[in-house]
């Protein structure tokens, strides 16, 4: 007190100084009133002083003053670390935040407290503060002031069940003996703001699908799944399908393994469908599913992830008619047969399988095991050459008969992969020499040989047997022998003759064809070494040349007069023997030429007289077969 | 005569009977040939023309080919001989172990020729290359008569389809903005039944989903077809695109000669994803589409043109430049 009246009085007297000397006139009068007034002061002040300072007014005078602890103030308001509204809600499950930054006067360490309910917060020396009512949703740890604290509380539990969340700020010190929260609660501003909103997980209560299908065929996926969640009009769950188990929520997508299907988002149930391809392999395919809503959260249910497995069937194959064909030994061209009175092997069956379940198996084996075939003349017809007891060497061949040796073998290298439907088959095959002919002349030149093929996958699963729709035609084979090499006439004497006509040649049919006979002979004589070589001697008067015409044939023993004249290579003789076709393998058909010979009355040398008769087979027309 | 010249007689006549009489008894032999056999025993065609050559090829066989075996081909055709030869010439030598022989016949019809159908016959005759010089009785040679019957007519178009086949193929790609479509390869084997170069002229195709219900694409060939000699058989290929996806689908092929149909069936197509089909090559430029052949031209063509044109007008300038100074 004495210190402020002396420095009163000082500030008096400058003032009064710097009046009087500015303006005379009118301070005096202020200044009398001045001094008046500070007069009375001072006189008051001094009994006061008097009454009540000590009688010792010596120069040490104790004080003291206690300073309270004053609250953290806001520098940065409360807001949501990251946004959790309506749109972007926070997901149940993960970690919601919530920043600010205050300052303490006395720099004391500050909490961020965040609570349910606006009733403040109550501050505890040297300890965290607590939400005065309601529930607390997060506290930052100890933060230093003037530093951002950052309160975070994971959002899992019954705590979270509500959707919209509101939430109320402070920032509280833990002073040690007066710890302060600020009276100002914060709730955040725009975007930021209170309340917080939590999106909650769908539900998701069973899985099927309805597989087993053919490539082709789609199979569905169908989920019992829902979202509670209603704050948003309704949440949408979509459902997943994945290949492997490698779901990635944030980017709504399978991983590396794939996607089978994929759902649109609905309120419920979703199903998803996908198109099982063609070709596809006949097997079971792993099918993780999954349900997440439109805000990314995935279901926590059993069924989350689960594998629902899809099998594909196993279908049949199938053959196209026109791939059928049937192949010549050599490659192209009509069917010939090459080996008299016996088989010729080569004769091959080509045609593509189709699988659509492609032509490699899961154990990348061939899909396609076994194919059988069956070869016919047309007029047969497939229906009637397709068991054992079909088999006919003239006009059948199934495959099921052991004898005919039908042979059938994946092309290889035909099957280009898992990716392919396709593969090509060859069955390779005999026919006997006796087969049907069917070009232009023969019994059956109206038909062709057809083919008919099967194939059979890895499951015993069958294609139709089908039937090529261009077929072959195979040529006539004429062949034949003749079981001597040369004709007896036996000895006679100049002037006779065989009569009849005994000796006998046959002829043995060994083709597919009726044969008749074109004969020709040649002029006989003891120095016979080749054709003609008789015809060199000069020999008028035919005392030792035997000419051709001597030599008489038939197709029975008839008398020599009924026979016909042998004649010369100029102009042969033809013999309608009509050989039929041989019709069983075992039985060649054969007929046989009856010969006789007149020795001239001229000749005149005797010896052993030789010559040569060429027996030309001939295709005999088609009704004598 | 007097009786020692009588009976001198007799006794030359009984020498004789009884000499004659042993050696041809004895001329009887049972040894049975190897069978021998053709195929085709024909030279058949009624579609001849002026000028044309045709060939056939006939397979000499036999069952036991134990020896050299001489055939002597000699032919009668009338008004026609002349037009034939054979390849191994009239007189050869099947060898010994060769159970096949195949000849070919030719038949070359002058360009003169009468149209009208001449027929005869073609033999062979076949004998060992090495005969036994015993020469006793009459022996056996055996031969096969090979009809002729050939009719020359006017030009003749035709052909036959023996058997398709497609080629494994892989999806298109697109590259730079331009769609390359995968080639589909459907090899015909061709017969050319008539007698002048011909082949199938078109190839159609309908492309349809694997249970055949919805038409997806139509496609034609985009290359010239070959066509064949006439009387051959060959293999020839139709490339056709397709902007379809990797796939199963059925493929129903039309096979034209003419405005004619020659053969119209279905077949499996099966397009595999891109780069699985070893030595698959697809269309280049000449598979684009009319678009993307446009986008080509306009992105390379013109700018080349544009540059054509500029150095043609700097060509003149400076010749007229050139002009002026002089």
């Amino acid at each position: 007190m004495l210190r402020m009246y002396r420095a009163a009085q000082r500030h008096f007297f400058a003032w009064l100084t710097d009046m009087r000397t500015r303006e005379p006139k009118r301070g005096r009068i202020t200044i009398v009133v001045l001094v008046s007034v500070f007069g009375i002061t001072a006189l008051a002040l001094f009994a006061y002083f008097q009454v009540r300072v000590p009688e010792a007014r010596a120069d040490n005078v104790t004080t003291s003053l206690t300073v309270l602890n004053t609250p953290p103030n806001w520098t940065i308001d409360a807001q949501e670390a990251t946004q959790s509204s309506t749109s972007t809600p926070t997901n149940q499950g993960t970690t919601l935040s919530f920043v600010a930054t205050a300052t303490d006067s006395s720099n004391d360490n500050y909490w961020l407290i965040i609570c349910s309910v606006g009733g403040g917060a109550t501050p505890h020396n040297n300890a965290p503060p607590t939400c005065t009512s309601g529930t607390q949703w997060a506290i930052s740890a100890t933060t230093t002031s003037a530093t951002q604290a950052t309160a975070s509380t994971s959002t899992s539990g019954t705590l979270f069940n509500n959707e919209s969340n509101a939430w109320y700020a402070y920032v509280c010190d833990g002073n040690s003996t007066g710890a302060q929260c600020n009276a100002t609660v914060k709730q955040g501003t725009g975007s930021t703001a209170s309340p917080f909103v939590i999106n909650h997980a769908p539900s998701f209560s069973a899985i099927s699908n309805n597989g087993p299908k053919n490539p082709g065929q789609s199979v569905t996926w169908s989920a019992t799944a829902s979202d509670s969640d209603t704050i948003r009009g309704g949440d949408t769950v979509q459902l997943f399908v994945c290949k492997a188990n490698d779901f990635v929520a944030a980017s709504s997508s399978c991983g590396a393994g794939g996607t089978w299907a994929t759902s649109t988002a609905v309120s419920s149930n979703p199903t998803a469908t996908f198109s099982v391809p063609i070709p596809t392999q006949d097997k079971s395919y792993n099918a993780y599913v999954y349900i997440m809503d439109q805000s990314l959260l995935v279901a926590t249910s059993t069924f989350e992830a689960s594998n629902s497995t899809y099998s594909v069937n196993n279908v049949a194959p199938t053959i196209s008619a026109a791939t059928i064909s049937l192949v010549d030994r050599s490659g192209s061209g009509d069917l010939r047969l090459v080996n008299p009175a016996t088989t010729t092997l080569g004769y091959k069956v080509q045609f593509t399988v189709t699988d659509n379940n492609s032509c490699q198996n899961s154990s990348g084996g061939q899909e396609i095991v076994t194919a059988t075939s069956s070869v016919y003349r047309s007029g047969v017809t497939q229906n009637s050459c397709k068991v054992s007891t079909d088999y006919n060497t003239n006009s059948c061949y199934p495959s099921a008969n052991p004898q005919v040796s039908m042979s059938c073998t994946q092309d290889a290298g035909s099957c280009s992969g898992p990716s392919s439907t396709n593969s090509t088959w060859t069955c390779t095959f005999p026919l006997w020499f006796n087969a049907d002919p069917t070009d232009a002349g023969s019994l059956h030149a109206a038909e062709n040989w057809l083919a008919s093929a099967q194939a059979v996958d890895d499951n015993g699963a069958m294609s139709p047997f089908v039937e090529s729709s261009t077929g072959n035609e195979l040529d006539s084979f004429l062949a034949f022998t003749v079981s001597k090499n040369s004709i007896g006439y036996g000895g006679l004497q100049p002037g006779q003759k065989n009569d009849p006509l005994a000796t006998t040649t046959d002829l043995i049919e060994q083709g597919n064809i009726g044969l008749d006979e074109s004969l020709y002979g040649d002029t006989m004589c003891t120095t016979w070494s080749g054709p003609d070589s008789c015809d060199a001697i000069s020999d008028p008067s035919r005392t030792k040349t035997i000419t051709v015409d001597n030599q008489k044939f038939a197709a029975s023993s008839v008398s020599y007069a009924s026979g016909a004249s042998l004649t010369s290579s100029t102009s042969p003789a033809t013999l309608a023997i009509h050989v039929p076709k041989t019709t069983a393998t075992s039985t060649l058909q054969t007929k046989n030429t009856y010969w006789g010979i007149q020795v001239p009355a001229s000749i005149q040398t005797a010896g052993n007289y030789a010559g040569q008769n060429t027996v030309t087979a001939v295709e005999s027309n088609s009704s004598f077969w | 005569m007097s009786t020692r010249q009588k009976l001198f007689s007799s006794a030359r006549r009984a020498g004789f009977v009884l000499f004659s009489t042993l050696l041809l008894v004895f001329s009887n032999t049972a040894v049975a040939y190897a069978g021998f056999g053709i195929t085709p025993p024909y030279v058949k065609t009624d579609r001849l023309t002026r000028g044309s050559t045709y060939h056939q090829v006939i397979n000499l066989v036999r069952s036991d080919p134990t020896e050299d075996l001489k055939a002597d081909i000699s032919m009668d055709i009338p008004g026609a001989q002349s037009w034939f030869s054979v390849d191994q010439g009239n007189e050869f030598i099947i060898p010994k172990g060769q159970t096949q022989m195949p000849i070919t016949i030719t038949v070359q019809v002058p360009k003169d020729a009468p149209y009208q159908e001449y027929t005869g016959a073609i033999r062979i005759r076949t004998s060992p290359a090495n005969p036994s010089t015993n020469g006793t009785g009459v022996s056996i040679a055996l031969g096969a008569q090979i009809d002729v019957d050939v009719k020359v007519v006017d030009k003749i178009y035709d052909f036959t389809v023996r058997r398709i086949q497609v080629a494994d193929l892989e999806e298109g790609r697109r590259i730079w903005g331009l769609f390359f479509p995968g080639k589909i390869r459907l090899v015909m084997t061709i017969e050319n039944t008539g007698n002048t170069v011909y082949g199938p002229t078109h190839v159609h195709m309908d492309i349809y989903d694997s249970q055949m219900e919805t038409l997806l694409e139509s496609t034609d060939n985009t290359n010239k077809i070959e066509q064949l000699q006439p009387f051959t058989i060959k293999d020839v290929v139709a490339e056709l695109p397709t902007h379809l996806p990797a796939g199963s689908y059925i493929a129903k092929y039309t096979i034209y000669k003419g405005a004619d149909i020659a053969q119209q069936n279905t077949v499996n197509l099966s397009i595999s994803p891109e780069g699985t089909v070893i030595g698959y090559q697809g269309y280049g430029l000449d598979g684009l589409s009319l678009s993307d052949k446009l986008k080509v031209v306009g992105v390379l063509g013109v700018p080349a043109l544009l540059f054509l044109i500029l150095i043609v007008i700097l060509i003149r300038k400076r010749r007229a430049r050139r002009a002026r100074v002089r």
